[in-house]
């Protein structure tokens, strides 16, 4: 009895053991690829906002492609930066027709110049260019100033980079009996995005 | 002046009287010698029956010569711990150079079979100290060449060598040498190269791709395994084990392409857990001392 012990006990380690080492792929839990996050904010709370009628799009992309349509409520988004160039424009049209932001006049324009560096993550997450920021530059209409929080832009999800919008708060109020409703911190969707002030190129 | 005397004496005789009543109210000590002081270290129940005859009693020795006492009612065989208060209890029956074994691992390519994709193979040798201490060192070859069905490169580790040193302890190392469950430590060391290949990107929105090679790296890896594992004699010298390890990265190289998927010794830098299947051929060193049980 005693000599049938030691098999089975062996057996059950054996088991035990390619039970561990099955479990070891924990699969990727970052991104696949270096994609800058960007994030929008209202510059006169500094809190984040969100955009329903903005139309955004990468310069010279194919066939005018947009990342953002108009009717698509975003407060942050990935944008994809070329492989094949040092640097990487996306323009941002404003369809609010009611405030007057609608001429493409009013279009605000980022510009990235970076560098880019192959780099191998993980066994789940691959292999990839990172990208580090070297210089920015934007057009100051709509937009107040943009910031990028990390230069360096790999696979983990993060923001790096946050844009902020000229933002009029209203006077009073809409409900007076409690007044925080009217507050547009956090993640809600904004009564008013973008009034007032115009950009300065 | 007879009326005071008189109140006087009445005063006097009530307070010889509470004076009285408290001594009469203290406890009352005696004394009383003990007794049991006088018969200290004597049994006082005891008859000149009582004494244990020996010759009187069913007994026997065994092959180490102890008395073993027989219930001549139960027929339950007792050792008489009383009869050899001198006995020797070895504390390690095996020699010092008890054994040397060399063993092959045969866990990666039979984890090959079953979808791994790195390591070759791996041998050891170990010298057992008295069936207890058990130093070890493996040495093993590394390769890896994976694509990964689902993502964009090919990672390639040539065949690479590496070494481990350590030590097991049995926990068993009184009982039948045929077996054996211990517990062990390592520490490794691996130099190799590493290479990531074929890389594929493509951008659906930008309509570009790109495919790149990354610059061939070099990485220094030291690290060390904790391990339970059994052996099992199967036949003549030669026995079966598996390993359970645990394991963790001391020290590694900075790398500025990413860090290495694979390493050669350590295995994949996924999960903490690894395993060994390894079968061993032990060559006896000594023959067992039978250590008397009695001293003469």
């Amino acid at each position: 009895m005693r000599s049938l012990l030691w098999p089975v006990m062996a057996m059950v380690t054996a088991f035990v053991g390619m039970g561990f080492c099955g479990c070891n792929t924990q699969g990727c839990t970052d991104n696949r690829s270096a994609l800058p996050l960007m994030g929008f904010y209202s510059n006169a709370t500094g809190a984040r906002m969100m955009l329903d009628s903005l139309d955004l799009g990468g310069v010279d992309a194919p066939c005018d492609t947009l990342l953002v349509h108009s009717g698509q409520s975003v407060n942050s988004l990935y944008i994809p930066f070329r492989y094949d160039r040092d640097e990487t424009a996306f323009y941002f049209h404003y369809d609010y027709p009611s405030q007057g932001l609608d001429d493409p006049a009013l279009n605000d324009t980022i510009t990235f110049r970076y560098t880019t560096e192959p780099y191998f993550a993980s066994e789940e997450c691959g292999a990839f260019y990172i990208y580090t920021i070297r210089s920015f530059d934007y057009t100051t209409h709509i937009i107040e100033k943009v910031e990028v929080v990390d230069s360096v832009i790999n696979n983990i999800d993060m923001e790096r980079i946050k844009v902020y919008f000229r933002v009029v708060e209203p006077d009073e109020p809409e409900n007076p009996d409690n007044p925080d409703e009217g507050d547009d911190a956090g993640d809600g969707p904004v009564e008013e995005p973008m009034t007032g002030r115009r950009g300065v190129s | 002046m007879k009326g005071g005397c008189s109140l006087l004496g009445v005063l006097l005789a009530i307070m010889m009287a509470c004076v009285c009543q408290d001594v009469a109210s203290q406890r009352r000590v005696n004394p009383v010698k003990s007794a049991s002081q006088g018969l200290q270290g004597k049994n006082e129940n005891k008859n000149p029956a009582d004494s244990i005859d020996y010759s009187k009693l069913a007994h026997m020795h065994d092959e180490r010569g102890n008395v073993i006492l027989v219930d001549t009612i139960t027929g339950q065989e007792v050792p008489d711990t009383t009869a050899t208060p001198q006995s020797k209890i070895p504390k390690m029956q095996q020699p010092l150079f008890y054994a040397a074994a060399v063993s092959v691992d045969v866990w990666d390519p039979v984890m090959r079979l079953f979808g791994q994709h790195y390591g070759l193979v791996e041998f050891s040798g170990e010298l057992n100290l008295h069936n207890r201490y058990i130093p070890v060192v493996e040495v093993g070859l590394g390769q890896s060449s994976y694509t990964p069905g689902d993502n964009n490169y090919t990672y390639k580790v040539p065949v690479t060598p590496y070494v481990r040193v350590g030590c097991n302890y049995n926990f068993i190392y009184n009982s039948n040498p045929d077996y054996m469950a211990f517990a062990g430590l390592r520490f490794g060391w691996s130099h190799f190269n590493y290479e990531v290949n074929d890389v594929r990107l493509s951008s659906d929105y930008w309509g570009e791709s790109a495919t790149f090679n990354l610059p061939r790296q070099t990485s220094n890896v030291t690290y060390m395994q904790v391990l339970f594992g059994i052996r099992v004699k199967v036949f003549g010298p030669v026995s079966m084990g598996w390993c359970i390890r645990y394991k963790a990265k001391l020290h590694e190289s900075e790398a500025a392409y990413g860090r290495p998927w694979y390493i050669p010794g350590y295995g994949s830098r996924n999960g903490a857990v690894t395993g060994s299947f390894a079968i061993t051929y032990t060559l006896p060193l000594k023959k067992k001392e039978i250590e008397p049980a009695i001293a003469e």
